[in-house]
């Protein structure tokens, strides 16, 4: 360090300017503050590496000030992730850079995560991404992981205890609450009856992990014709019913408060049978839905719902009349999501490229209309009949784990 | 005429730039909002070859931020030129040895060039072995042989 003490002890602004009144500027750097800033920007495969140099460096890079930092500069280059279900079962991750606004069709290879720690068995079935965190579960077995594919760090949460029949668990929700800085997963439980529900929550961190109870006066049930959950600054968003209408589940993480927010009559679905008709998603920091039309042959307009005021209970429509060729687009690809940027993302396999189908998404620009496609190259050899990869948007690296 | 901003180097030189390129460091920045930059602005801890450089940089950033504004109704075809443009610029401009990149990064932490200190940054740790680290920024290794074996296959994938 000696070059860096000869460097920084030199004199600083402070001391030359002691005639004039400056205002506080920040202190000198001191060494490790250097450190923190130079090894900050760096990608997370050279900080892996940088572990070896000392034991010194090591602590330096573990410490909080430095993941903190980290996460900040990671929120300005977010990534695509992507889980591919290996030949074997096991489940593999993949990640790159995120276009912004492609202006053309392009191609990427998504580099893997190193997940060798990882055990042999992940649920798949349902997955979500918060703030660089992985939430696993599945349909059948039911363990519930929650993984960092940046650092190969995991954990199988603890069993959810239920009171006997006929309570039983729907799903489990990965929030963030940004002002206290902890994640939390709650577990939402149903019953048959409508006595007041309890749900369960837990916090991540360290030391014991234990399910506790948070109540809540209000009745509601699974609703099939909304999918996916999304955390927007604290606060937790996913898709119940009460009878035959649709709401909006909001969980407080922070306050651990449960309120809901009605939708809009104009989102009624007519065939509920198909489900997953609203999915739920960030528009630019405000909570969106997508409605699928109601028309099964014909999709010529992409609709998009967006939360102007949960107290009020107010959604705006946003509708965008398609062209012949991306309502074909539109109708036969995943829809995945809105990138931070505001375009609106689906996800497909072309059957033109041969020996295998390849895997691409569609960046779709709200203003001028249009569709760029980018391909994936690497993902199409785990590739199983009928199954696409999974694709987050916005992911961010974080080297903190919880 | 744009008002001048005068910065003294280490060695005592004096460097006569315009108050929009000074702009460029936030340092510098709050103290011309706070009015004591008259007499002009001694930096004791960077010397006149790292200054000159500084200063390039910064006039090279503002005129191609001036370009951009102006060219801001063609952006759809000159944009993306204009970035490639200067990025070619900045790769050309960090090709110095290895200590007056050193400087170079100091100063932008020092003045708050975050453009400047990205691309030291980046030009100075890329591809940099353990090895190398350890001389750039004279860190004793302190891990015993065993550790430091044990913390590499930890990390085995990212030597690869």
């Amino acid at each position: 360090m000696k070059l860096l003490e000869q460097q920084l002890s030199t004199t600083s602004i402070h001391e030359t300017q002691s005639s004039n009144s400056v205002r506080n500027h920040s202190d000198p750097p001191s060494g490790d503050d250097l450190l923190i800033s130079i090894f900050s920007r760096l990608p997370l495969k050279s900080i892996a590496r940088f572990h070896c140099v000392s034991k010194f460096l090591a602590s330096i890079l573990s410490r909080h000030d430095f993941t903190e930092l980290f996460l900040t500069k990671s929120l300005t280059r977010p990534r695509l992730l992507f889980t591919v279900k290996a030949t074997n079962g096991k489940l593999l991750f993949y990640s790159s850079p995120q276009p912004h606004n492609p202006d053309h069709n392009s191609c990427l290879v998504p580099t893997p995560y190193h997940t060798s720690s990882f055990p042999e068995y992940l649920p798949s079935d349902i997955c979500s991404t918060l703030c660089g965190l992985v939430l696993l579960q599945g349909w059948k077995r039911k363990v519930r992981v929650i993984c960092n594919p940046a650092t190969g760090e995991f954990l199988t949460l603890p069993k959810v205890k239920v009171k006997s029949n006929p309570t039983e668990i729907s799903q489990t929700y990965l929030g963030y609450d940004p002002i206290g800085k902890q994640f939390k997963v709650l577990c939402v439980t149903l019953s048959r009856d409508e006595r007041p529900k309890t749900h369960q929550v837990l916090t991540l961190e360290s030391g014991k992990r234990v399910w506790r109870t948070v109540e809540h006066k209000f009745y509601f049930e699974d609703n099939f014709t909304m999918s996916g959950d999304v955390c927007i600054d604290g606060v937790l968003y996913f898709g119940a019913a009460v009878g035959r209408s649709s709401m909006i589940v909001c969980f407080d993480v922070g306050s651990e408060k449960f309120s809901f927010i009605n939708t809009n009559e104009d989102m009624r679905i007519q065939y509920p049978c198909l489900s997953g008709s609203l999915t739920l998603f960030n528009y630019k920091g405000k909570l969106g839905i997508r409605q699928d039309s109601d028309n099964m042959f014909c999709e010529n307009e992409l609709v998009l719902w967006v939360l102007e005021d949960a107290g009020n209970h107010k959604w705006c429509k946003h509708s965008y009349v398609l062209s012949p060729l991306g309502s074909d687009l539109v109708q036969y690809n995943r829809f995945i999501g809105m990138t931070s940027t505001g375009e609106v993302v689906f996800s497909g396999l072309s059957q033109l490229h041969e020996p295998s189908d390849l895997f691409y998404l569609s960046f779709y620009n709200l203003q001028s209309g249009t569709f760029k496609r980018v391909y994936f190259q690497g993902l199409e050899e785990f590739k199983q009949q009928f199954t696409t990869p999974h694709t987050f948007l916005d992911y961010v690296e974080n080297i903190k784990f919880m | 005429m744009s008002k001048k901003i005068i910065f003294e180097s280490s060695e005592g030189e004096s460097f006569e730039v315009d108050e929009a390129v000074a702009l460029e460091c936030q340092t510098i920045k709050n103290m011309i909002e706070d009015d004591c930059t008259d007499g002009g602005i001694p930096l004791a801890n960077v010397n006149s070859a790292t200054l000159t450089k500084v200063i390039d940089y910064c006039k090279k950033h503002v005129e191609a931020a001036a370009a951009a504004e102006a060219n801001a109704g063609d952006k759809d075809i000159y944009g993306a030129n204009k970035d490639i443009e200067l990025k070619t610029w900045d790769e050309e401009f960090v090709k110095v040895d290895q200590p007056l990149l050193f400087d170079l990064m100091l100063a932008a932490n020092f003045l708050i060039i975050p453009g400047l200190l990205d691309l030291t940054c980046k030009t100075m740790m890329r591809g940099k072995t353990v090895l190398q680290i350890r001389e750039i920024f004279h860190i004793k290794k302190d891990y015993t042989d065993a550790e430091e074996a044990e913390v590499r296959k930890e990390n085995a994938w990212a030597f690869e």
